[in-house]
C-alpha cells in the first residue's frame, strides 16, 4: 500500500477484527464453564470435550467451503433456487474459495491489497460466529448425545445453514434484504434464531435424559452440579458478546459514493453498510443487558440461572435492531421478551416433552424470533440497505412481515427443519444417542474409574516410599 | 509530533502493542489455573504461588537488563561483532522513562515501554512454561532464581540473536522463527528438560520396576480451562511479535513508499495470514490430539497448543491448510517422545511441558526448514532459510540456552541443597502449614458464631 | 527451493503469494477435505467400539448398580469401595 493515510485505515480495520475474534475466544472459554457446569459430575468431562471439538472442525470446514458460501449464495441456492450470484460467477469467488490465493498470506493483491489484508481476520470474525452457533445447539444436548454425532451436527449449522443464511439475510445483496427488506443487525436471527430452532429440531428426535419427566409427564428439575461455574460461564459469554457485536460492524468506510452523494462520507456502518456507531451499539448493548437482568430477576425470583439466562436473552431480542434504537427502547424490547421465552420455555418442556438442558431453545431462539418481530415494528418503514436511495423500488424497506418471513426462514427452514432431518438420519444408523445402560452410568465412567484408580495407587507408593525411607 | 498521519501512525502503534499486553495477562491467568488444576489438593497454594512470584521478578530484572541484553548482544557478542550501543535499553536511559520527544519525532518515547513490556510478557511466559514442568517438589526460592535466568537472560539472549533483524543467526545461519517456535518455545522446554534432569522426579512417580505411575490432575476441567485461557493470551503474544504498520519501500530500494505489517524480522506478512494460520494450526493439532489420545482432555488441549507453537515458526509464510498439517503432524512426534523420555529417562514432567513446548517447538523449527527452504531471511542480509540452518538454530535454543543454563544452574543450587523441598514435607503436603492455620481458624469462626447465636438465644 | 522468492528487495506491488508452494492450493484444499472425512470416519469408528464395550460390560446388573455408585462417588475411598465391589 502506497498510500499512508490508505494504508492506515486499511491496517487499522485489520487489527480492529483481529481485536474482535480474540474477544470472542472468551465466549467460548464461557461456554466450556457454563456447559460443564451445568452437567452433573458423572457427566462433566465428556461434556467439557463434546463442546471443545465442535472448534477445530467447524474451522476446517468453514475455510474449506463457508465462507465460499457466504459469498456465492446470497440470490438462493445457486443452480437450483435464484439467479446465480451476480456480479460473480460461481467458480469466480476470487478471495472465498479454499483454493484461492487470498486465503493464504499474501501481500498485494488486486494493487492495493486491502483483500490481503482483510480476508482473513474477516474470516475468523465470521468463523468465531460458527462457533458460537454451533455451541448454542451443544449445551441443550448434553449427557445423552453421541459426540461424534454432535460433531456432524455441529459442521452442519457451524459450516453450513448458518452461512446460508448468512449469505441470504446478511450479506448486503442477499436477497432476504432486497425482496423481504429482512434487517438483523446484531443476529437476532442469523445467530440465535437459527441456533435455537436447530437445537429444537435435534431435541425432538433426540429425546429427553433419562429420569427427565416423571410417569404422569411433570418434568424433574436437573440441578446444575456447580451453578456457580454456570453464571461465571454466562459472564465470559457477556464478555466476549462485546466482540461479537463489534465484529457485524465496519469500524471506518466512505459511504459517500454509495449514498449518492459528490463527496466522502466516512462512517461506521453495521454488516449491510449503512450507517451506525460503535457508540450506539455499545449504549444499546449495556442497556439491553440491563433490561433483560431486571425483568429476569423478577420473572425468575431472583433464580441465578435463569437471571443471567434472561441477561443473555436479552440482549439477543434487541440485536436485530440495535444499531438504530434509542437505548430505552433496547431496554424495554429487551424486558418485554424475557417473560415471552421463560413461558414458552415451560410450555415446550410440559406440553412435547422436550429436555432443553440449558434453556438454549429459549434465550437464543424464541429471544430471536421475538427480537425480529419486534424490530419489524420498530423501525416499520426504514430502508434496509444503503442501495434504496440510489435503486428505490429495488430493496425493501424494513417491515412487520418482511421481519415474520425472516424469522420463519431463521427459526424453522434453516434451523429446525435441517436439524431434525440430519437427526432422523443419525438415529436410524443408530449413532444418535449414548446407549441407556452408560447413560445410566455416567460419561466419564472410563475415565474417572482410571483416574480414581491412579490417584489411590499413587497415593499409596507414596506411602510405601515413606516407609522405605523410614520417615514414617 | 507535528505531523497528524504521523502521530496516528505511532499512537496506533503504540496503542496496539498495549492490547497484545493485556491479551497476553489471559495466558498468565491461564498458567494459574492450569498450574492449580494440575497439582494435588496438599501442594495447591504453593504452586499458584510459585508460579505468580514470576510476574514481579522477570518485570524488574527484565527493566534492569533484559531489554538491554535484546539490542546490546544481536552480535554475539563476538561471532560477528561486538556490543552495540542501546541508547534506549539501558536502565540508565531517559526513554526507559516517560519522555516526549526524544529524536525529534517522540516515536521511540511513544513505543519503548509498550514494545518492552510485549517483550516482558513473552519472558514470563519462558518461565511460567518451566514452571509447570517442576510443581510439588521444587522450592519455590530455587524456582524463582531460576526464572530470572531465563525469563530475562537466556531466552533474551537468543531473541538478540536469532530475533533481532540484525542478530547473527538471522545474519549467518538465514535463522526464521517468526511466532518463536524456538526462541520460546523450545529455550524454556530445554531449559525445563535441565532441571528435571538434576531435580528428579515426585515420591512415588514411579514404580519399584521404573513404570510410571499417572499423578492426576485433582481438577482435570480446570486445567483445560486454563490452557484455553492461554489459548486466548496467545493471540496476543502472535501479534506482539509483528509490527503493525511500517513502512518498508526504501529498505526494499522502492522508488516510493511501501506500508505493510511485518514480523519481527522486518519482513512482510499480514495480522490477516498470521489470523488464519493460527487458528487452523490450532485445529490441526486439537484434531490430531484427539485422535492419538483417544479423547483425553488434557492432551487434546495440549496438543492444540503444541500444533500452533510448530507451525509458528513459519506461520508468517505459510498457507493455512500447510499450516494445519504442519501441526497435526506435530502432535504424535511429540506425544511419542513425551512417552519415551518418560519411560526411559525417568524423567517426571508434570505437565508434559518440555513435549509441548520443547519437542514441538524444535520439530516447528525443523520442519520450517524445509516448507521455506530458500525464502530471503532478512531484508538486509543475503542469508536464505534452510534445513541445515534451522536445525542449528533448533540446536542452540533447545540445548545450548536452554538444556545447558537450565542444568549448570540446578546443579549449582543443588549442590547448595536449596533445589528441592525436604522429602518429609514433600510427602506431608507443601500446604501444609498454611491449611492448617486455615482449617483452624475457620472451626474457630463457626464456633464463636454458634456461640454468639446461643448467647442471643436464637438457637 | 519452495517458492520462487528470491529477495525482499523488489517491487512488492509484483508480490501476490507469500506461501511457499504455489500451484499447489487444489491438491491442499483436497487433502484438508479427505482429512476432515477420516477423522469423523476414525472418530465413530473408536467411538462405537468404546460404547459397545461398555455396553456389554453393563449387561451385568451388578456392574451397572456398581459403575453408578463409581460415577456418584466424590471421594476416592468411595471410589476403592464401588471398585472392589463389583467392577
Amino acid at each position: 500500500m502506497e498510500d499512508q493515510l490508505g494504508a492506515l485505515t486499511t491496517i487499522f480495520t485489520e487489527v480492529y477484527y483481529w481485536i474482535t475474534v480474540v474477544f470472542m475466544f472468551l465466549i467460548h472459554v464461557g461456554f466450556c464453564m457454563y456447559e460443564v457446569g451445568a452437567s452433573r459430575r458423572k457427566n462433566m468431562m465428556h461434556t467439557l470435550m463434546k463442546n471443545t471439538m465442535v472448534i477445530p472442525l467447524v474451522t476446517i470446514t468453514f475455510f474449506f467451503f463457508g465462507w465460499y458460501i457466504y459469498f456465492s449464495w446470497h440470490n438462493g441456492i445457486p443452480g437450483i433456487i435464484g439467479a446465480d450470484p451476480a456480479p460473480y460467477g460461481l467458480t469466480d469467488i476470487n478471495w472465498a474459495a479454499p483454493w484461492s490465493p487470498l486465503m493464504g498470506s499474501t501481500l498485494s493483491s488486486e494493487g492495493d491489497g486491502y483483500w490481503s489484508h482483510i480476508n482473513g481476520v474477516f474470516w475468523a470474525a465470521f468463523l468465531l460466529f460458527s462457533w458460537t452457533a454451533a455451541s448454542i445447539v451443544s449445551g441443550a444436548v448434553i449427557e445423552r448425545i453421541r459426540s461424534g454425532a454432535f460433531w456432524i451436527l455441529a459442521v452442519v449449522i457451524g459450516s453450513f445453514t448458518w452461512i446460508i443464511d448468512a449469505a441470504w439475510g446478511w450479506h448486503p445483496d442477499g436477497w432476504m434484504i432486497r425482496e423481504l427488506g429482512y434487517h438483523d443487525a446484531y443476529a437476532s436471527g442469523v445467530i440465535h434464531a437459527i441456533a435455537g430452532g436447530f437445537a429444537l429440531g435435534v431435541l425432538v428426535v433426540l429425546g429427553p435424559r433419562i429420569g427427565k419427566f416423571a410417569a404422569d409427564g411433570t418434568p424433574r428439575n436437573i440441578v446444575p452440579h456447580n451453578p456457580w461455574l454456570v453464571t461465571v460461564g454466562l459472564f465470559l459469554i457477556y464478555t466476549g458478546f462485546w466482540g461479537f457485536y463489534v465484529a457485524c460492524n465496519i469500524p471506518i468506510l466512505d459511504v459517500g459514493a454509495m449514498a449518492g452523494m459528490e463527496g466522502s462520507f466516512f462512517s461506521t456502518t453495521n454488516i449491510y453498510l449503512t450507517p451506525t456507531t460503535t457508540s450506539a451499539i455499545t449504549f444499546n448493548f449495556l442497556m439491553s443487558l440491563s433490561g433483560g437482568l431486571l425483568m429476569g430477576y423478577l420473572v425468575s425470583k431472583g433464580d441465578a440461572f435463569w437471571t443471567y439466562s434472561s441477561g443473555l436473552g436479552g440482549v439477543i431480542a434487541a440485536s436485530a435492531g440495535n444499531d438504530l434504537y434509542h437505548p430505552i427502547q433496547a431496554m424495554f424490547v429487551a424486558a418485554v421478551a424475557v417473560p415471552i421465552f421463560y413461558w414458552m420455555h415451560s410450555w415446550v418442556e410440559r406440553t412435547f416433552k422436550i429436555d432443553d438442558a440449558v434453556g438454549a431453545v429459549a434465550v437464543h431462539g424464541y429471544a430471536g424470533v421475538i427480537g425480529l418481530l419486534i424490530s419489524g415494528f420498530m423501525l416499520w418503514g426504514y430502508p434496509a440497505s444503503m442501495y434504496a436511495e440510489s435503486a428505490p423500488g429495488v430493496i425493501a424497506t424494513i417491515s412487520p412481515w418482511g421481519q415474520a418471513a425472516g424469522a420463519f426462514i431463521m427459526f424453522f427452514v434453516l434451523g429446525f427443519a435441517p436439524a431434525w432431518i440430519v437427526s432422523k438420519i443419525l438415529s436410524a444408523l443408530g449413532m444418535l444417542r449414548i446407549p441407556e445402560r452408560i447413560e445410566v452410568a455416567g460419561l466419564d465412567l472410563s475415565e474417572f474409574h482410571g483416574r480414581y484408580l491412579d490417584e489411590a495407587d499413587v497415593s499409596a507408593a507414596e506411602e510405601e516410599e515413606a516407609r522405605r525411607l523410614g520417615l514414617i | 509530533m507535528d505531523n497528524q498521519l504521523g502521530a496516528l501512525t505511532t499512537i496506533f502503534t503504540e496503542v496496539y502493542y498495549w492490547i497484545t499486553v493485556v491479551f497476553m495477562f489471559l495466558i498468565h491467568v491461564g498458567f494459574c489455573m492450569y498450574e492449580v488444576g494440575a497439582s494435588r489438593r496438599k501442594n495447591m497454594l504453593h504452586t499458584l504461588m510459585k508460579n505468580t512470584m514470576v510476574i514481579p521478578l522477570v518485570t524488574v530484572t527484565f527493566y534492569l537488563f533484559g531489554w538491554h541484553i535484546y539490542f546490546a548482544w544481536p552480535n554475539g557478542p563476538g561471532f560477528v561483532g561486538g556490543f552495540i550501543d542501546t541508547p534506549h535499553a539501558s536502565p540508565f536511559s531517559p526513554l526507559m522513562a516517560a519522555t516526549l520527544n526524544s529524536g525529534g519525532d517522540g516515536y521511540w518515547s511513544h513505543i519503548n515501554g509498550v514494545f518492552w513490556a510485549a517483550f516482558l510478557l513473552f519472558s514470563w511466559t519462558a518461565a511460567s512454561i518451566v514452571s509447570g514442568a517442576v510443581i510439588e517438589r521444587i522450592r519455590s526460592g530455587a524456582f524463582w532464581f531460576l526464572a530470572v535466568v531465563i525469563g530475562s537472560f537466556t531466552w533474551i539472549v537468543d531473541a538478540a540473536w536469532g530475533w533481532h533483524p540484525d542478530g547473527w543467526m538471522v545474519q549467518v545461519l538465514g535463522y526464521h522463527d517468526a511466532y518463536a517456535s524456538g526462541v520460546i518455545h523450545a529455550v524454556a522446554g530445554g531449559f525445563a528438560l535441565g532441571i528435571l534432569c538434576v531435580l528428579g522426579p515426585r515420591i512415588g512417580k514411579f514404580g519399584a520396576d521404573g513404570t510410571p505411575r499417572n499423578i492426576v490432575p485433582p481438577n482435570p476441567w480446570l486445567v483445560t480451562v486454563g490452557l484455553f485461557l492461554i489459548y486466548t493470551g496467545f493471540w496476543g503474544f502472535y501479534a506482539a511479535c509483528n509490527v503493525p504498520i511500517i513502512d518498508m519501500g526504501e529498505a526494499a530500494g522502492m522508488e516510493g513508499s511501501f506500508w505493510t505489517t511485518t514480523n519481527v524480522y522486518l519482513t512482510p506478512t499480514t495480522t490477516s495470514a498470521i489470523t488464519f494460520n493460527f487458528l487452523m494450526s490450532l485445529s490441526g493439532g486439537l484434531m490430531m490430539g484427539y485422535l492419538v489420545s483417544r479423547g483425553d482432555a488434557f492432551w487434546t488441549y495440549s496438543s492444540g497448543l503444541g500444533g500452533i507453537i510448530a507451525a509458528s515458526a513459519g506461520n508468517d509464510l505459510y498457507h493455512p491448510i500447510q499450516a494445519m498439517f504442519v501441526a497435526a503432524i506435530a502432535v504424535p512426534v511429540f506425544y511419542g517422545m513425551h512417552s519415551w523420555v518418560e519411560h526411559t529417562f525417568k524423567i517426571d514432567d508434570a505437565v508434559g511441558a518440555v513435549a509441548v513446548h520443547g519437542y514441538a517447538g524444535f520439530f516447528g523449527l525443523v520442519i520450517s526448514g524445509v516448507m521455506l527452504w530458500g525464502y530471503p531471511a532478512s531484508l538486509f542480509y543475503d542469508a536464505t532459510i534452510s534445513p541445515w540452518g534451522q536445525f542449528a538454530g533448533a540446536m542452540i535454543m533447545f540445548w545450548g540456552l536452554g538444556f545447558i543454563p537450565g542444568f549448570i544452574v540446578s546443579k549449582l543450587l543443588n549442590a547448595m541443597g536449596l533445589l528441592r523441598i525436604p522429602e518429609r514435607v514433600e510427602i506431608a503436603g507443601l500446604d501444609l502449614s498454611e491449611y492448617h492455620d486455615r482449617y483452624l481458624g475457620e472451626s474457630e469462626v463457626n464456633a464463636a458464631e454458634e456461640d454468639e447465636a446461643r448467647a442471643r438465644g436464637l438457637i | 527451493m519452495s517458492t520462487g522468492l528470491e529477495t525482499w528487495n523488489t517491487n512488492l506491488f509484483e508480490v501476490v503469494e507469500l506461501y511457499p508452494f504455489v500451484g499447489s492450493e487444489y491438491v491442499l484444499a483436497f487433502c484438508g477435505l479427505g482429512a476432515w472425512l477420516i477423522w469423523h470416519y476414525l472418530q465413530i469408528r473408536m467411538e462405537n467400539k468404546a460404547l459397545a464395550e461398555e455396553d456389554a460390560l453393563f449387561q451385568d446388573k451388578a456392574k451397572l448398580a456398581a459403575a453408578r455408585k463409581l460415577s456418584n462417588a466424590e471421594t476416592v475411598a468411595e471410589t476403592a469401595k464401588a471398585h472392589v465391589n463389583g467392577l
